[in-house]
């Protein structure tokens, strides 16, 4: 209980709360942009965290990444193009409903069913985390090897596309994080006597580079263009723009089963918010009794997407507190920000830094409502954003990475990976790889060598190990099953079969 | 034959890893150093890595995609696009170090705004030398991060 109250304290300062203002209103507002992700501004925002506490730095990151994604609905309801991949959902009905005159109330409906999923998840997040790390607390090297092939070849399987792609950006992952000191016997590896690699790829330079550049340069090929006309929140009538009783009514079981689908494909490494937006609404779709009224404008199409997507928020962050797995980029990205603040995620979190773990909790939640509070009465202002041409930004997104890259240690070498993640994020995207697994595999890496290599030395060499710990062989099978699984679905829906053109 | 491409490419990448790279790690000790307890060295783990860059690569090329249509050969103009991008933000880097953050994003930010069609200059002039500046306030004033000064040393 001391615990829980010094973090209520902690987050509850002055500055800290301000700070979580702000980052809540700039996630909003950079989500509500297409083409700067939320993925982007937590990057962005990653370097700014090195002279914070770690409370400072969890309500900076989780302002934005919890507000971030419902920016997203802006830009999809009132331009049809979603401000994050996981808001795409949104905008299918959203936009339609606000072409026919009610803005407002799509981006109310966002609003409050994102409120429902996001505190859904976080209530489930309390719920869950500690109870899984509790049990995982009896993982050794084995099992956490084991658990961690698992986990890779999840994400890689469910980032989308190919299962061949997906696996191949894991594996390029692991190959890029075995540059710098081996971690047991600290022996340089491919380093070429570059001082600057002893330690590795930066991590901060490599996700700036993988998802900012390689976003910069995507979109300087079409000149930075943004074709579609901007919706006026301001017009349509004040009445037909409330949200009614009756649509309370036809939205609250849609939002209640979206939150939990959101929850439970939020806990899933590899799906992330999109995946779940779309699941929910297909399932909303499915069970309605009138699904020819979806795509034109319904709330409950608008409210099941936002609600499964936000749900993710908190639920993503399962995993990755009790397991030390992040379940997509933005989580990848708070362990590696928590790694940087000395916090080590994994069952032990709960036992060695609880407070670290309530600020989670507090933070969520109180950016929750922050982002209420900022929606209800500043969405005309925001949405203005969306007239400020790509060609401004991302020029502007450009120093930042520059900067952000450079603070880290101090090095022009780190701005240069950054660079160089950048191409190579590019060049991935060109070829539809999924940079996903790449970033996470590049992180889970350092533990998975050493978990491997410890069981490995422990049972004098023999594999044997991981079938002989029934935890161990059971997460290898999971894999195994999964990776069957695929291709037997990949071959029935002809995704693997040779083209005709190539 | 974008798959094909890709994936014949990063096989021989990961087949030049592999038979070139991972060998050049010193100390490989199946067993310590005096062979009297069990270890695993730093090479296994670039091997495991690379076997499976290759073995995946192999893949891609043997079952390309069905859709892998080369977005490669996007339009000419795109490609100049990106490739200027990629310039004006290497010169940005090359010159960090000799004129400082600021005086090389000043140059970058207004290359960048030009290069890519804004010709209004109280569009760019403002934000060209703006934007620099703040970052470089903010992040040495408001975070204490050091950004470079270059040669020039600027009274910011």
């Amino acid at each position: 209980m001391d615990v829980f109250l010094t973090a209520l304290q902690s987050v509850f300062d002055p500055l800290n709360l301000l700070l979580l203002f702000v980052a809540t209103l700039g996630g909003i507002t950079i989500g509500a942009i297409p083409g700067l992700t939320v993925t982007m501004a937590i990057a962005l925002a990653v370097p700014l965290t090195l002279w914070m506490d770690t409370t400072s730095s969890m309500m900076l990151l989780l302002g934005l990444y919890g507000s971030g994604i419902y920016g997203g609905s802006v830009s999809a309801c009132l331009i049809n193009a979603p401000g994050t991949p996981a808001a795409a959902a949104t905008g299918l009905d959203g936009y339609a409903m606000a072409k026919r005159g009610k803005p407002l109330k799509a981006l109310r409906i966002a609003l409050w069913a994102s409120v429902c999923g996001g505190v859904f998840s976080i209530v489930l997040l309390v719920l869950i985390a500690p109870q899984l790390a509790d049990f995982a607390l009896r993982f050794g090297p084995a099992e956490i090897a084991a658990l961690l092939v698992f986990a890779l070849t999840l994400i890689a399987v469910l980032s989308g596309g190919s299962m061949l792609k997906g696996l191949f950006a894991a594996a390029l992952g692991m190959l890029l994080a075995t540059v710098g000191a081996d971690p047991m016997l600290s022996i340089p590896r491919f380093t070429f006597d570059f001082n600057e690699l002893f330690d590795g790829f930066a991590f901060i330079p490599v996700l700036i580079g993988l998802f900012a550049i390689a976003e910069l340069f995507e979109q300087a090929e079409n000149r930075f263009r943004t074709g579609t006309e901007l919706i006026d929140i301001s017009g349509g009538d004040p009445k037909a723009n409330r949200i009614t009783r009756k649509e309370v009514r036809a939205c609250t079981v849609p939002v209640l089963r979206s939150s939990a689908l959101g929850s439970f494909v939020g806990m899933l490494p590899g799906l992330g918010a999109s995946v779940a937006a779309f699941l929910a609404y297909a399932e909303t779709k499915r069970t309605s009794k009138s699904p020819e009224r979806f795509g034109k404008g319904t709330a409950e199409g608008v409210a099941s997407a936002e609600s499964a997507n936000n749900a993710v928020t908190g639920s993503a962050m399962i995993p990755m507190l009790a397991l030390a797995i992040p379940g997509d980029p933005p989580t990848a990205i708070l362990l590696g920000a928590l790694m940087i603040q000395g916090v080590t995620t994994g069952p032990m979190i709960f036992v060695s830094n609880p407070d670290v773990v309530y600020t989670i909790y507090i933070v969520l939640f109180v950016a929750l409502v922050f982002m209420t509070v900022i929606a209800s009465v500043a969405l005309k202002p925001i949405s203005q954003v969306l007239r400020i041409p790509k060609s401004i930004l991302f020029p502007i997104v450009l120093v930042m990475c520059v900067a952000g890259s450079f603070a880290i240690r101090g090095n022009v070498f780190d701005v240069y990976v950054m660079l160089g993640a950048g191409v190579l994020g590019y060049v991935l995207r060109m070829f539809g790889i999924p940079v996903a697994p790449l970033l996470i595999s590049f992180i889970l890496t350092g533990p998975f060598e050493e978990s491997l290599r410890q069981a490995l030395i422990g049972s004098e060499g023999s594999l044997l190990v991981f079938l002989e710990k029934p935890i161990a062989a059971f997460f290898l099978l999971l894999a195994l099953v999964m990776v069957a699984s695929t291709i037997w679905r990949e071959r029935k829906s002809g995704a693997l079969k040779l083209p005709q053109a190539n | 034959m974008t798959d094909r491409l890709f994936g014949i490419v990063a096989g021989v990448l990961s087949l030049l890893f592999l038979l070139v790279a991972v060998p050049s790690i010193a100390g490989d000790w199946q067993s310590g150093p005096d062979a009297r307890y069990f270890t695993v060295g730093p090479r296994l783990f670039p091997y495991i890595a690379g076997c499976l860059t290759l073995i995946f690569s192999i893949g891609i090329a043997l079952r390309p995609a069905p859709d892998s249509r080369l977005k490669l050969f996007n339009t000419f103009e795109g490609r100049i696009n990106v490739l200027m991008a990629l310039a004006i933000a290497l010169l940005f880097v090359v010159l960090l170090n000799v004129l400082g953050f600021v005086v090389s994003g000043v140059l970058a930010l207004v290359a960048f705004l030009i290069g890519f069609g804004e010709r209004r200059w109280y569009v760019v002039l403002p934000l060209g030398v703006g934007v620099p500046v703040f970052v470089k306030l903010v992040f040495t004033h408001a975070f204490a991060l050091e950004l470079p000064s270059g040669l020039i040393e600027l009274p910011i």
